[in-house]
């Protein structure tokens, strides 16, 4: 018989990292080792977590796709069952159902490509599966940037994959904040800003969005000035999902449903869809 | 996990309230082995001022719950509202219609002096709630759902969708379809559509939903040929309390 | 597709030997407004000459209003089950266009992924449709929804003094067989079928011109004064969804026992009409006013599955309107929408 598409398999939390105030890293493998080497996912896909006697929730994969003795996932602590999975300690069990989501980053067709990525917020966390993918397998792509958008410097995420990227030349990387403290030494304004700095030439270039739900008209735009194609921007989006599969609607924009369609859409496809962004 | 310090509490009310957690029956051992209920006006003798989380059923019409009121609060890490007196201030602020003064009169004569009554209010008006249990009287159920939302560190999921959503999941037959009015259409569910179900309109005791059509409904009242007065009745038996930031009529 | 003549004097005892043997679901009158499809165990209960479309669709057989679709229990491990309940039964006396309603249902629960709570129920359902002329807000000859072509066991056509019966699947040929005494439709039963069958699409009084309408929404979907007046007695209460014989939307919750042992997730039938529908955690909402909404419902109903299995979702069976107590009357609305572009 097929699998029950509502029963989750049975995972623990192996590890659990806090990143800020409010954001924690969570390492996560499946009880039964089969699930766990069997759990194949790529880069922009979620799962849906529950926290037995909580809810269930969506959350994108932070890992990289090629590690698959567990998987991470970074979590900021705003709803019901994100706040839950902040009070679990290590050896806490969970429910896990996925990977969910048709529509991926283009970690195929961007290869021989430049690749641009915008990050804003908590954007950063599903770009994190393709970004370690990518690092894996760098001579499969062109020129490679990176750029991040925080509220203030406390906010930042991945300190230390960013300095690692820092310090390599065939990656560039620029962080930029809202708010900045006295130390802070880097850009500051939003994300947007530093769009028109980027000299890639527009038909040769995958770009790849994630963020809050207001930045990305403005990413957009800028984008535009610059000549960038539609078909080659890729953004991820948020809606409220609650069953991951299709059925419960929740997260449809137009004809498509997030989870099942998405959550990553190309600008063309968003283009023709009413309310997406 | 220690178990939650609870105090319940009642202002001024009928303390049906409390009297529907003791009628929670084969739930209370359970109940009882969640948390730990330090004080019970209706229910225990003792009383402790030790507690994390207040239910606090009734509302402010005197000044002594006034001071019981910031009593509590200053207290109490997490308040919750319980029942319609409490939450929207419910038919006690019928008594604000006529004004304190001339309310006072009518029912204790020229005895009024020794009432030491004010205008009727939620408590919400005078402290910050954090969740509220609606209803006259409150759902059991929905008061297990919330303590253990409470334990469990989940957000309770209290319904800010109108009765309609419940009586069409009954498939009850609508109100309007038998001849009768009711206020279901805007008004905030959770019951189970308890009145409907028994073939009565509702009348609004969870209060009304965030954003009620009201022109809407005052039009479809009149067209069942209703006055003026028997709309706003509806309107005001249990939402009379008129608040600056809350939807009132 | 086999056809079947069933005399008139043998109708009811097939029924009462189906009452007697299966689980029978039929329409009964509820009270003095409406109907609702009930279990039944006395032929006399059954009530098929209703005036309005039954109060609930008989999607509630195949997916309840609330329905668990899993429970647990926390010991050393956590431990999880389900218990769908499947047990075999016959729905008697579904419209086409309710029976089109399953259908769409059918395809979408089976779509990419299979629901099994639903069609653990499904593959245990005999469906036996039988016509009768529209309601007053039925309108489902305009989005040719009015004839069921298949979804089925058996279809039963009133012929005056026979019945015409469109036997859909081997189950429903067993059933009657077994049950009913039959002959082979011949040459005059389909001229009075095709008689009929006039007869009740020109008794169709609403009617929506629904051509175009693809392409015209998008024209229309800007125009705030458009759905300002189309949407502007609009409770958002829900009521359309959640009698609709197509809509699909649910939430899920998850509620563990008072003890922090046991608990269970279950799904109730949700309304993209309902602010809450869009909310976000953190707090944005997608579809913040009741024009948008409105326009979303519509969208969801008319566009979408054209898309997505080139079929509207909606069967035109009337409910919505009927249940709207600002009569927000979506054939009405698709006529409108014509004639905004169109003048």
């Amino acid at each position: 018989m097929e699998k029950n598409i509502y029963i989750p398999d049975l995972a623990k939390i192996i590890r659990i990292d806090s990143v800020t105030a409010n954001e924690k890293i969570f390492d996560i493998a499946f009880i039964d080792k089969e699930v766990q080497k069997s759990f194949n996912f790529k880069p922009g896909q979620f799962v849906e977590l529950t926290v037995f006697g909580v809810g269930e929730a969506p959350f994108c994969v932070a890992s990289n796709p090629r590690n698959n003795d567990k998987f991470q996932l970074c979590v900021r602590a705003v709803g019901s069952v994100s706040k839950a999975l902040h009070n679990l300690k290590e050896g806490a069990k969970v429910g896990i159902r996925g990977p969910f989501g048709k529509g991926v980053f283009p970690y195929k067709e961007a290869e021989q490509h430049n690749v641009l990525v915008v990050a804003g917020g908590m954007g950063l966390v599903p770009l994190m599966s393709f970004l370690t993918y990518m690092m894996d397998l760098r001579e499969q792509y062109k020129n490679v940037m990176i750029i991040y958008g925080a509220v203030n410097p406390a906010n930042i995420l991945y300190k230390n994959e960013i300095s690692y990227w820092n310090s390599r030349d065939d990656i560039s990387v620029c962080v930029t904040v809202d708010n900045p403290d006295d130390k802070w030494t880097g850009e500051i304004g939003v994300c947007t800003k530093l769009i028109p700095r980027v000299d890639f030439k527009p038909e040769d270039t995958y770009t790849i969005v994630c963020g809050p739900p207001v930045m990305y008209k403005y990413v957009v735009q800028e984008l535009e000035k610059k000549n960038f194609k539609e078909d080659k921007i890729f953004l991820s989006l948020e809606r409220r999902m609650e069953c991951g599969v299709g059925k419960c609607n929740h997260c449809h924009i137009g004809e498509k449903l997030v989870c099942v369609d998405g959550p990553v859409f190309s600008l063309w496809e968003l283009r023709n869809i009413k309310e997406a962004i | 996990m220690s178990k939650p310090k609870v105090g319940i509490f009642g202002l001024t009310g009928c303390g049906g309230c409390q009297l529907e957690i003791l009628n929670l029956e084969d739930q209370l051992l359970d109940l009882f082995a969640a948390i730990d209920i330090v004080h019970f006006t209706e229910a225990i003798t003792e009383h402790s001022d030790n507690y994390d989380i207040a239910l606090i059923e009734g509302s402010v019409a005197t000044k002594h719950d006034l001071e019981r009121l910031e009593h509590i609060s200053k207290i109490a890490k997490v308040i919750v509202s319980i029942g319609a007196c409490s939450g929207i201030g419910g038919v006690n602020c019928l008594k604000n219609l006529y004004g304190v003064e001339k309310a006072k009169e009518l029912v204790y004569g020229d005895k009024k002096e020794w009432i030491d009554a004010i205008e009727t209010k939620p408590i919400d008006e005078y402290v910050k709630v954090d969740y509220y249990i609606r209803g006259c009287p409150p759902n059991r159920s929905e008061i297990v759902d919330v303590i253990r939302s409470l334990i469990v560190g989940k957000i309770p999921e209290i319904p800010n969708y109108p009765v309609c959503v419940e009586c069409k999941r009954l498939g009850n037959t609508c109100m309007y379809d038998l001849g009768k009015t009711c206020m279901g259409v805007v008004s905030r569910a959770g019951c189970g559509a308890r009145c409907p179900s028994a073939k009565s309109g509702c009348e609004a005791c969870r209060g009304f939903i965030d954003d009620p059509n009201v022109n809407a409904q005052k039009d479809l009242l009149a067209k069942y040929n209703l006055k003026i007065e028997d709309i706003m009745g509806m309107f005001n038996l249990y939402n009379a309390c008129k608040k600056t930031d809350r939807k009132t009529i | 597709m086999l056809y079947k003549v069933l005399k008139k004097g043998s109708y009811d005892l097939f029924l009462a030997k189906l009452i007697a043997d299966f689980e029978f679901i039929g329409p009964v009158k509820k009270d003095k407004a409406t109907h609702d499809f009930k279990k039944i165990s006395d032929i006399r209960k059954l009530d098929v000459n209703y005036k309005r479309t039954t109060i609930a669709p008989a999607k509630k057989i195949l997916y309840p209003s609330t329905e668990t679709l899993l429970q647990y229990e926390i010991n050393e491990d956590i431990e999880m089950s389900v218990d769908y309940e499947a047990g075999e039964k016959i729905l008697f006396g579904i419209d086409a266009c309710d029976v089109n309603g399953l259908n769409f249902l059918d395809r979408f629960f089976s779509d990419e992924m299979i629901d099994e709570p639903y069609f653990s129920k499904r593959r245990k359902l005999t469906v036996i449709g039988l016509d009768r002329m529209p309601s007053d807000t039925n309108f489902s000859l305009s989005l040719g929804k009015e004839y069921a072509k298949d979804g089925f066991d058996l279809f039963l056509t009133d012929l005056n003094n026979r019945y015409f019966v469109r036997v859909g699947s081997e189950k429903g040929n067993d059933i009657l067989t077994k049950y009913a005494d039959v002959s082979d439709a011949g040459e005059d039963d389909f001229k009075d079928y095709n008689k009929f069958m006039d007869t009740y699409r020109k008794s169709f009084k609403l009617k929506a011109d629904i051509n175009n309408l693809y392409d015209n929404y998008e024209l229309i979907y800007n125009n705030k004064d458009f759905w300002n007046r189309v949407a502007k007695d609009c409770y958002s209460c829900g009521s359309c969804c959640l009698v609709c014989p197509t809509c699909f939307c649910f939430n899920v919750r998850d509620d563990m026992e008072l003890n922090l042992k046991k608990g269970a997730k279950t799904r109730e039938w949700d309304s993209c009409m309902i602010p809450e529908y869009g909310l976000v955690a953190g707090g944005h909402n997608f579809r913040p006013d009741k024009e948008n909404r409105l326009k979303q419902r519509y969208r969801c109903k008319l566009k979408t599955f054209i898309d997505r299995f080139g079929t509207y979702s909606c069967v035109g069976c009337g409910r919505c309107i009927e249940a709207c107590l600002a009569k927000i009357n979506i054939a009405e609305d698709i006529n409108a929408v014509k004639k905004e572009v169109s003048v």
